[in-house]
């Protein structure tokens, strides 16, 4: 079962990546991911919040980042 | 040897023109603006958690950003919440009517109703209250080395009542590739330790054996319910490498590989299990302390997508694959939709899909009986019937509108609403609202 | 300053877009009139006659000194502001006259930041030396009317002497300067866009500037040391920097690096257009 979900998760990533084609960009155009909506935590409160609440209700963990910290809540 | 001084002309030759030019401070603070997310400034948020008004949590945090120079910069993060209701504990669910009744749902999903209050309980004893308050202090000082290489580390301690944390984390980000690539790899190391009221129970050892029942398995000792009295302490290790790209102009991706090992006490000492019977009609006789293995080993896979089609849309996905030594297998998607309604305003839709398998060792009871579905014929050495261990689907939906005050500070507030589903029908479907304020000011 | 000189403001008042074209119209002629070696009656004709005597500088044509003395060390004697005596004998004019050794041997004495006394804001050089900030005033002028633009004004401002281009400040809403590269084979029309958001842009090459015998290309741009064009040196190359000067400096570098000018430029972690 994790085989084939690990299959479907390939070909997703590949159709998302070839979708959308690959371009070395240039340093002048960096405007558009400098943008706050374009950063990868653009609201770190609100990330450590949901971080947070997921955590504690789920088996999963981690993923993003290291060093948050334990709890008891899980 | 003309490479190695190749590398500092740059440098050398911006040290020698900033002196032609007699540079004035604001070249520094040109700098300053390069630099687009680190910039000196507080964040607060405000946040409440309700589970179907069963419990609430009221959490209250405060983050500080401070550039201490061009290569330094400090981060502080505070937070305060307390905790108060009532969640499962891992025995079986029932409800209590009028006239002390108790249902019961079975194996097969169905309701079974006892005639009396044969438990001889008059609480819904398939859940424990709480009451609980949280402080939690992180500290982070980033070093950059040199303009492509940064190196991050962290400290962190946390508190509560009965729980105590401190962390130590480190890790370092590399750009290559014309600064298009960076590659990152981390650590942490976590010291927990647990004290629970009354000590930390023997896993999988009886909490308490139901006077009435008269059928009692051979293995099920009732007399000698001991406790001991040591705090539970657990290592974890968190260890992350990652490399984002920027794909082309409007797209950037992150890939992470994350793994972690836990030593030590892993077992949660408030949850338990229950022991059925068919002669209860499906109710509890007794009830176990739950045991979790000792250790734990967890992988996960994780993709992260922001793509900004236009000036005013920003979309970011991202997928996490899950799996762990005890079984658990998990998918989550999450993803954002942000569209700037006007120039200072935004709203953002986020979806959120979280579904995982059980643990190996996972059973929502077990039963006494030969026949029955989770029969242990001996007292089961590692068990839990925490339902967080169990088949889940989290699924969120949640809107959010942000709005720029000034250039240096912008509030939002977000509204959400979580749905958990049990697969194994033995709980009922849970809704949580989550509201939030935040508030970011430079100082 | 021999070439177009070009300023534009992003401004809805005529007076604001009157004062800043004024100091950047007295700026570039007393840079100009300054150190401009064609002037009879500067610093630069001071030091060039001064037949060596000892000549005192002020504060502003210390600071150059200091900068060229730095480039010299930097470029390992690549770039030295004694060069230009070679124009003597290499007339680039696109013709196939090119010298013969012993006429650039003669020449070779004459040049050398080394032999140059240079201390406590007093020049000292032998008889017959003769120093040019051609290669560093355009770039100069304009960062330094840069400065004195966003001193006074948050108007956005770009200046272009030239090709050699500083930018005071993103343009009105952030958006970038868009600027063209020019096609070295067809000047009417451009190869690359390039967006500055803040900094310089600079180009050195030899567009017009070269000599041709035997179907070897010779470039203006001279080695000092041996007083013979830059061997494989790439035809063009523009750079974007932080300032202007810092543009056409690493840009020079890069041509006297000559087929390394690519890997060069890689190194120094910048963007720029390489053309061969």
């Amino acid at each position: 079962m994790i085989k084939i979900k690990i299959i479907i998760t390939a070909l997703l990533t590949t159709f998302i990546l070839s979708s959308c084609a690959y371009e070395p960009v240039k340093p002048w155009h960096r405007d558009v991911l400098s943008k706050e909506m374009a950063q990868l935590i653009p609201d770190p409160l609100e990330n450590e919040s949901d971080e947070h609440i997921y955590f504690s209700k789920e088996a999963a963990k981690g993923g993003q980042g290291v060093g948050g910290g334990g709890c008891g809540c899980n | 040897m003309q490479l190695k001084k190749s590398q500092s002309i740059k440098q050398k030759l911006a040290l020698a023109s900033s002196a032609l030019l007699l540079a004035t401070p604001s070249i520094s603070a040109e700098k300053k603006e390069a630099k687009i997310t680190d910039v000196d400034k507080i964040g607060i948020s405000q946040l409440y958690y309700t589970e179907e008004e069963r419990v609430t949590v009221n959490k209250t945090q405060v983050l500080i950003n401070k550039e201490i120079n061009e290569s330094n910069l400090v981060k502080f993060n505070y937070v305060y919440d307390t905790m108060s209701g009532a969640s499962p504990n891992g025995r079986i669910y029932s409800v209590i009517s009028d006239d002390n009744s108790i249902t019961y749902t079975t194996a097969s999903g169905s309701a079974n109703t006892v005639a009396n209050n044969s438990s001889g309980e008059g609480i819904e004893a398939w859940k424990t209250s709480f009451e609980d308050t949280r402080k939690a202090y992180n500290a982070e000082w980033e070093h950059e080395f040199f303009r492509t290489f940064k190196g991050v580390v962290g400290g962190g301690y946390s508190t509560e009542n009965d729980y105590e944390s401190k962390t130590f984390s480190g890790k370092f980000l590399l750009d290559v590739n014309q600064r298009r690539t960076t590659v990152t790899a981390g650590m942490s190391v976590s010291l927990d330790t647990v004290s629970p009221f009354g000590g930390v129970p023997e896993g999988s050892s009886v909490l308490t054996c139901h006077e009435f029942a008269a059928f009692r398995p051979t293995w099920l000792e009732c007399d000698n319910i001991k406790t001991i009295f040591a705090p539970g302490d657990k290592v974890v290790k968190d260890y992350l490498i990652g490399v984002t790209q920027v794909w082309n102009r409007r797209t950037l991706m992150q890939f992470n590989f994350a793994f972690s090992t836990e030593d030590g006490y892993l077992t949660d000492p408030y949850k338990q299990v229950s022991l059925v019977s068919s002669e209860l009609d499906g109710g509890e006789l007794a009830v176990l302390h739950e045991k979790r293995p000792d250790t734990r080993n967890t992988q996960s896979l994780f993709y992260k997508v922001i793509h900004v089609p236009t000036d005013k849309i920003g979309l970011r996905g991202s997928y996490r694959l899950y799996w762990d030594d005890w079984g658990v297998i998990a998918h989550t998607f999450n993803s954002h939709i942000r569209y700037d309604l006007l120039s200072k305003v935004y709203v953002q839709a986020h979806g959120r899909l979280h579904w995982q398998g059980a643990a190996d060792f996972f059973q929502p009871y077990v039963g006494a009986d030969s026949g029955s579905l989770y029969h242990s014929s001996s007292r089961p050495n590692i068990i839990s019937a925490d339902s967080r261990l169990g088949e889940l689907a989290n699924i969120t939906a949640g809107i959010k509108l942000g709005i720029k005050i000034n250039k240096d500070s912008n509030a939002s507030i977000r509204i959400e609403k979580l749905q958990t589903r049990y697969d194994n029908k033995l709980l009922p479907q849970l809704e949580t609202l989550i509201t939030q304020f935040n508030l970011y000011f430079k100082f | 300053m021999a070439s177009g000189c070009e300023i534009l403001i992003e401004t809805s008042s005529k007076s604001i877009a009157k004062k800043i074209t004024s100091i950047a119209q007295n700026e570039a002629m007393r840079i100009e009139h300054k150190f401009s070696r064609y002037k009879k009656n500067n610093i630069v004709y001071q030091i060039n006659s001064a037949n060596g005597e000892k000549v005192s500088v002020d504060d502003e044509t210390a600071r150059l000194l200091d900068y060229a003395s730095h480039c010299y060390e930097l470029s390992n004697g690549l770039f030295d502001i004694t060069s230009g005596v070679l124009r003597e004998v290499w007339k680039f004019d696109g013709s196939s006259n090119i010298p013969n050794e012993k006429e650039v041997d003669a020449i070779l004495p004459r040049i050398g930041w080394d032999k140059v006394n240079w201390k406590n804001k007093t020049l000292k050089m032998q008889p017959g030396m003769q120093i040019d900030f051609g290669g560093l005033g355009k770039e100069y002028a304009v960062d330094r009317t840069a400065s004195l633009i966003k001193n006074k004004y948050e108007t956005p401002a770009l200046i272009n002497y030239g090709g050699d281009i500083s930018v005071t400040s993103p343009r009105q809403n952030g958006r970038p300067w868009e600027i063209g590269l020019q096609n070295p084979d067809n000047t009417q029309s451009a190869i690359a866009k390039v967006e500055l958001f803040k900094g310089g842009v600079a180009t050195s090459g030899d567009l017009n500037r070269y000599l041709v015998k035997n179907n070897i290309r010779y470039t203006h741009i001279l080695n000092p040391k041996t007083g013979w064009p830059i061997d494989r040196a790439p035809r063009q190359v523009t750079v974007l920097a932080d300032t202007c000067i810092d543009a056409g400096m690493l840009s020079t570098f890069a041509i006297l690096q000559g087929e390394n000018a690519e890997s060069f430029l890689a190194q120094q972690n910048v963007e720029s257009r390489i053309i061969y």
